[in-house]
């Protein structure tokens, strides 16, 4: 169990991820590189190493909680907004269990070239802390709501062969324009979608009603508008549930 | 204030709300224009004379949407100074539709009015128009949503009503239903509904089982019992009302009301209005109320707004001759009865929803309909209409033969 860091190899343009846990200075030093990267004439750059990670929130606070909470949660989101508005092609290449922050760097690259023992697990509910890069925003626009509400609700995980049916995994096309063009209509499938998930969240959640009630809500709220806004409502849900339950 | 009274009732019958079902090849708009146009022939109305069309619609979308009172009031080849607008109470919204009409007139803001309500469901499903209520994690929270087939079974399971009950309940509705068709009961509300060709498409209401007996109700599995374990509705039901220990499902789709197509008006207005018109006052509105209540169990608010019109009206439910109860399921009725200390002689006396069905929007006028059809049948005088209404709602008007 160490702190994660991010080495950059310039040589074949590869990210490696070192370690297992993600603390405040670890993100803003991966932050610090792509802003280099972003800068550079780069034009492919590839994750690779451990996926397996875990967030210390709690390093990210200090006794100010509410005075930097808007400034972490930028921080968080400017991970995904700098990989998405890049000229770079970001690449992940993912095996194993994949979870946490390190998750949510995949979801946020062009592509993502997983090997066929990888399992995907959206434990952040579990824990108590709903997705926190602009992930849920992301999934829901890459393999549906349906998909994404029943594995961040009810299954918290994803097979390589799951993945790969959803296309979430080893797909060619660009994912993160993808993403910008979805358009997701309130239909009655909708209505219907979201009855069936609030009440099994609702009857399941037990002492984690407000996890799944920010959850399914940042999902509800930013299914059907455009997606800047949708990461603007993750962030706000967000934001409400660390006010809530975080004890920093 | 000034009096409201109801000239006229009067209501399509009721179409399966299946693809299968006579109505279903007839649009919402025309089943509401139509009935328009049925109240303007029958009561020879120079139509310049209304003030205001409202007509209830629980989906309000699609073919329903953007305002079907107006587009009917134009289809129903009005004068087009008459405006319409759509109201929404959920089920009540027929009776809403009429309350609001009848409010215009008491008001003085108008001299004749049109309340009313429409509904195709085979046409726009229930569900169609979306809603916070139920899809808002924030608000479905908050409320314990259940769907209203969990909450009837709920009221049945916190009131001990067992499955005999209900289904015995559902029986004399049927009964009651056909004996009042075969009898003739609803002639004077019901028209036939024609197309475009003069061809006749419905002329009686078309979901009445008259043969329906405990044995065949037996037979039937509760509609709610899969979808309360499964998707989590009944811990959630329970979990509000936690000296439960399980849910009984009892109700089905033989003691539930139908889903049908249909759409019903009431001419309301003043004295002076009819007056003008040559139009005999038949009742008139004496007071109305609606409440809301607590939304998980959400289906007791007939006993409630019952309560609260009879203070307004200063009377008590002895007062009251007949009782038109919506039987949006068996259990409902029969709290109702035992809320209001009542027996069935004198609640939906020629059966109700369960027998004919329930065209969300349009029901609450129809039962306005009904019962000041039967008030005269039986020469009595006073009547009151009440719904039970989503979201823990209820809705009472009583009105008063004149």
């Amino acid at each position: 169990m160490s702190l994660i860091t991010f080495d950059y190899f310039e040589k074949n343009s590869t990210i490696k991820i070192l370690g297992n846990k993600l603390d405040k200075k670890s993100l803003e030093c991966l932050l610090e590189l792509l802003k280099k990267i972003n800068n550079s004439h780069i034009k492919n750059v590839k994750f690779t190493g451990n996926f397996n990670s875990e967030l210390l929130l709690e390093t990210f606070f200090n006794e100010k909680k509410n005075k930097n909470i808007d400034q972490v949660l930028d921080l968080f989101h400017s991970i995904c907004k700098i990989m998405q508005e890049s000229k770079v092609f970001f690449t992940s290449e993912i095996s194993g269990l994949v979870k946490g922050p390190a998750l949510e760097i995949a979801l946020s690259s062009n592509y993502i070239k997983a090997s066929n023992d990888t399992v995907i697990e959206f434990n952040q509910t579990g824990l108590g802390i709903m997705p926190f890069f602009g992930t849920a925003q992301r999934l829901l626009r890459l393999i549906g709501y349906q998909s994404t509400l029943k594995a961040l609700i009810i299954k918290k995980k994803l097979t390589f062969d799951e993945s790969l049916k959803l296309g979430l995994i080893n797909n060619e096309k660009d994912s993160l324009a993808e993403i910008k063009n979805k358009k997701i209509i309130w239909d009655q499938n909708f209505t219907n979608t979201f009855i069936f998930f609030n009440s099994k969240a609702l009857s399941i959640c037990k002492d984690q009603k407000n996890q799944y009630k920010a959850l399914l809500s940042t999902i509800f709220e930013g299914c059907v508008c455009h997606y800047e806004k949708s990461l603007e409502i993750e962030k706000r849900w967000l934001k409400w549930l660390i006010k809530k339950e975080i004890p920093i | 204030m000034i009096e409201a009274y109801i000239f006229d009732a009067i209501r399509t019958p009721r179409g399966v709300g299946k693809k299968t079902g006579s109505l279903h090849q007839i649009s919402p708009i025309k089943l509401a224009s139509k009935t328009l146009r049925k109240v303007k022939e029958r009561n020879a109305l120079d139509t310049k004379l209304i003030d205001d069309v409202i007509l209830g619609c629980v989906h309000p979308v699609f073919e329903q949407g953007s305002d079907i009172a107006r587009v009917a009031v134009l289809d129903a080849d009005f004068d087009q100074s008459v405006p319409g607008t759509q109201v929404d109470r959920f089920c009540a919204s027929g009776l809403e539709a009429c309350n609001i009409a009848a409010a215009q007139v008491m008001s003085g803001q108008s001299d004749l009015t049109i309340g009313g309500g429409v509904e195709s469901m085979s046409r726009v499903p229930m569900g169609s128009a979306g809603g916070a209520w139920m899809t808002d994690p924030s608000v479905s929270f908050k409320t314990y949503f259940v769907p209203q087939g969990i909450s009837a079974d709920l009221l049945a399971t916190e009131y001990n009503y067992s499955r005999d009950e209900v289904d015995f309940y559902a029986v004399e509705s049927q009964k009651k239903a056909d004996q009042a068709w075969k009898n003739k009961f609803f002639k004077n509300s019901i028209f036939s509904i024609f197309d475009q060709n003069g061809d006749l498409l419905l002329d009686h209401d078309e979901l009445i089982r008259g043969n329906t007996t405990m044995q065949t109700l037996g037979s039937l599995i509760p509609s709610f019992e899969d979808i309360g374990k499964s998707v989590g509705f009944d811990d959630i039901a329970l979990t509000k009302y936690p000296h439960n220990k399980k849910i009984n499902h009892v109700h089905h789709a033989g003691n539930s009301s139908g889903i049908v197509d249909g759409a019903a008006a009431v001419l309301i207005g003043n004295k002076e209005a009819g007056r003008m018109l040559g139009l005999k006052p038949r009742a008139k509105i004496k007071a109305f109320t609606s409440v809301g209540t607590e939304p998980t169990i959400m289906l007791t608010g007939p006993e409630y707004a019952t309560k609260k019109v009879l203070k307004k009206a200063k009377m008590s439910s002895t007062d009251i001759d007949l009782f038109e109860v919506n039987e949006a399921f068996a259990a409902v009725v029969l709290r109702y009865m035992e809320a209001m200390n009542i027996t069935d002689d004198i609640v939906n006396v020629n059966g109700g929803a369960i027998a004919m069905g329930h065209p969300l929007g349009a029901t609450g006028a129809m039962l306005v309909g009904t019962l000041l059809d039967e008030l005269e049948r039986k020469n009595l005088t006073t009547g009151l209409v009440t719904l039970c209404v989503g979201a823990g709602m209820g809705t009472a008007t009583i009105i008063e033969r004149v």
